[in-house]
């Protein structure tokens, strides 16, 4: 069908508000690598102004992983981090949500509530840190995993689609003698794949780009996560501008190379998500709409 | 095994027979919630109305009644706190609304398709980034050798410093978090357009309807129910929207006037100084609202929309 008068106004107007939108939101990325890939000699003999490094370099990478071992140290931190928190987080929600999706599971009632109520009140800040802290894991690495395992919004997603799963295959297994424990991992876990890569994928980006509750209670620096570095290192850039304003703004040798530092760890800290990120827009879809609206 | 025993008491205990297995291992998801996710609860009830010493701890440190809400309300700061809690979340809330919804519309008209999937994969990417990437992104782009001032400085304009003048904190705040949610808010709004029927477009479109007169008569009353639910959802956010962890980034002493909200005073000034009475008093005080909040906004969210968390 060939588009005329308004029609072809309106389909002109959208594409380009869209193609402007991906260009704002695009952009930002691609200067982010490309300072990262500059060459601080570069940057001021261009002129500061420049997007495309034309000599390209990894040095910042390459100091990163070289000088400063804190960093790959950190690394591995988050890493293990978004492995066992997953793990056991992922682990506790599925039963959870098996739990609260049975009709015929004496006690589903209150802990139903006991879930519910976790998303709607929360403890605060502070008494959560005295609570870690009585509990023994101040400066520990399980402070990160363990006080964040329940996860109510997960559980009623999980509920959701437990309680959605087709019953006669249930009923069948039951009759074939099946206990609820066999039910749980040969019956519903292998018919709930698609909700277990979503909130698997999901709670692994939220452990990966956790920072805050590691700024409350991680206090060794070899226990500091990727994020929570970065953001300290923020925060010095800060200190430091604010203390020597003048001289840092003509600094320019040193603050360029702590700008392409910066940008080469933030472009390590978005390397994950992107790898992830395909198989997240394959699910998340799914995981968005059983979370938001109840069946 | 099948309980089908008629007397209910034997009934249950059968079942509970049935599921032995289960409980037990619920005991250490259930414990952990106990632990932390309850007893901070308590922890925050007692703190509230006690004066907390590190000597006395959570038990033995003195009742003092309502002294350290009468501490908070009696100190203007609180009422500066509160200010800039509800103006941030509004501002949140309303300035994300709107784009969201007019990029679902424009990405569901879209007749290119190839740049819908290109669009789509490209706008959602950013809802993934950690605060402090984003931060690190607005700071390449906004601080005194970023982009802009580069740029400005190459035309001969002065460099004007977006990070530190409390002038442009909400902007930035506000349009940093538009760019990392404006295409993951379609999602919802697309999935309820998907399920309009495509027959009521073309119906209009042999009647002569326009564009914007099929957005006004067909589009819009089809995503009406998820503007509602979005909305009246908003309702229970209008606290907890102002972002601690976004702000905690964004802020500086410079701009505390209009940029210091609950959560960054209670890590702050709570947690850093030690205050942890007055801090266990403040986010009481905000959990509290916040519950009644989301509750009132569930109620409205079933009653209008139809749907709701529970």
């Amino acid at each position: 069908m060939k588009l005329r008068g308004s029609e072809l106004v309106y389909q002109v107007f959208i594409f380009i508000f869209v193609l402007l939108l991906v260009v704002v939101c695009f952009f930002p990325l691609l200067y982010v690598v490309c300072v990262s890939l500059t060459s601080e000699a570069e940057w001021i003999e261009r002129g500061k102004l420049m997007l495309i490094p034309l000599k390209p370099t990894l040095s910042a990478y390459k100091k990163i992983f070289t000088v400063n071992a804190s960093l790959i140290g950190s690394l591995g931190i988050s890493a293990i981090r978004t492995i066992i928190g997953t793990s056991f987080s992922l682990s506790s929600t599925l039963f959870l949500g098996y739990a609260v999706s049975r009709r015929d599971m004496p006690g589903t009632k209150p802990l139903m509530f006991l879930v519910l109520f976790t998303v709607l009140f929360n403890g605060g800040l502070i008494p959560t840190f005295l609570v870690v802290k009585e509990a023994g894991m101040y400066n520990t690495f399980w402070s990160m995993v363990i006080p964040n395992m329940v996860n109510g919004w997960n559980i009623l997603v999980c509920r959701q689609f437990f309680s959605n799963l087709p019953y006669d295959v249930e009923e069948a297994a039951q009759i074939d003698g099946v206990g609820k424990l066999g039910m749980f991992f040969r019956i519903i876990l292998p018919m709930s794949l698609a909700v277990i890569a979503s909130l698997g994928l999901f709670t692994a980006v939220n452990h990966w780009n956790a920072w805050f509750d590691a700024m409350v209670y991680i206090k060794t620096e070899t226990l500091k996560p990727l994020q929570l570095v970065l953001y300290q290192m923020h925060k010095d850039a800060n200190l430091s501008a604010a203390a020597n304003d003048f001289e840092s703004l003509t600094d320019s040798v040193a603050r360029s190379s702590s700008r392409s530092l910066r940008m080469a760890l933030t472009v390590i800290g978005t390397v994950p998500i992107l790898c992830v990120y395909p198989f997240l827009q394959k699910y998340f879809v799914k995981g968005v709409y059983t979370g938001a609206v109840k069946g | 095994m099948i309980c089908q025993s008629t007397v209910k008491r034997n009934r249950t205990l059968c079942r509970m027979k049935d599921y032995r297995w289960i409980y037990l291992i619920l005991m250490v998801p259930i414990a952990n919630m106990l632990l932390f996710r309850y007893y901070p609860m308590l922890v925050q009830l007692l703190l509230s109305f006690k004066n907390y010493t590190i000597k006395g701890g959570i038990w033995g440190s003195v009742w003092v009644g309502l002294e350290n809400f009468q501490k908070l309300f009696a100190s203007g700061q609180f009422g500066t706190l509160l200010v800039n809690t509800l103006r941030i979340s509004l501002l949140q809330i309303v300035i994300n609304f709107v784009p969201s919804v007019l990029l679902a519309i424009f990405l569901f008209d879209l007749a290119y398709s190839k740049m819908r999937s290109i669009a789509q994969s490209i706008l959602y990417i950013p809802h993934f980034f950690s605060w402090v990437v984003v931060y690190n992104i607005v700071s390449v782009i906004f601080s005194n050798t970023g982009y802009i001032n580069l740029i400005r400085e190459s035309v001969g304009l002065p460099s004007v410093s977006y990070m530190m003048d409390s002038s442009f904190f909400l902007p930035l705040l506000v349009g940093s978090n538009l760019w990392k949610s404006i295409g993951w808010g379609t999602i919802l709004y697309l999935a309820a357009l998907t399920s309009i029927d495509t027959e009521l477009f073309d119906v209009a479109k042999i009647d002569g309807a326009g564009p914007l007169q099929r957005i006004r008569y067909i589009t819009l009353p089809g995503i009406l129910p998820v503007m509602v639910f979005t909305m009246t959802m908003s309702l229970g956010r209008v606290f907890s929207a102002a972002n601690t962890e976004q702000i905690l980034l964004f802020y500086g002493p410079a701009n505390y006037s209009v940029s210091d909200v609950i959560g960054t005073w209670v890590y702050r000034q709570g947690l850093g100084q030690l205050q942890y009475s007055l801090g266990a008093a403040v986010s009481l005080f905000e959990s509290a609202i916040g519950l009644c909040l989301v509750v009132l906004s569930n109620k409205a969210a079933n009653k209008f929309a139809h749907v709701g968390i529970w």
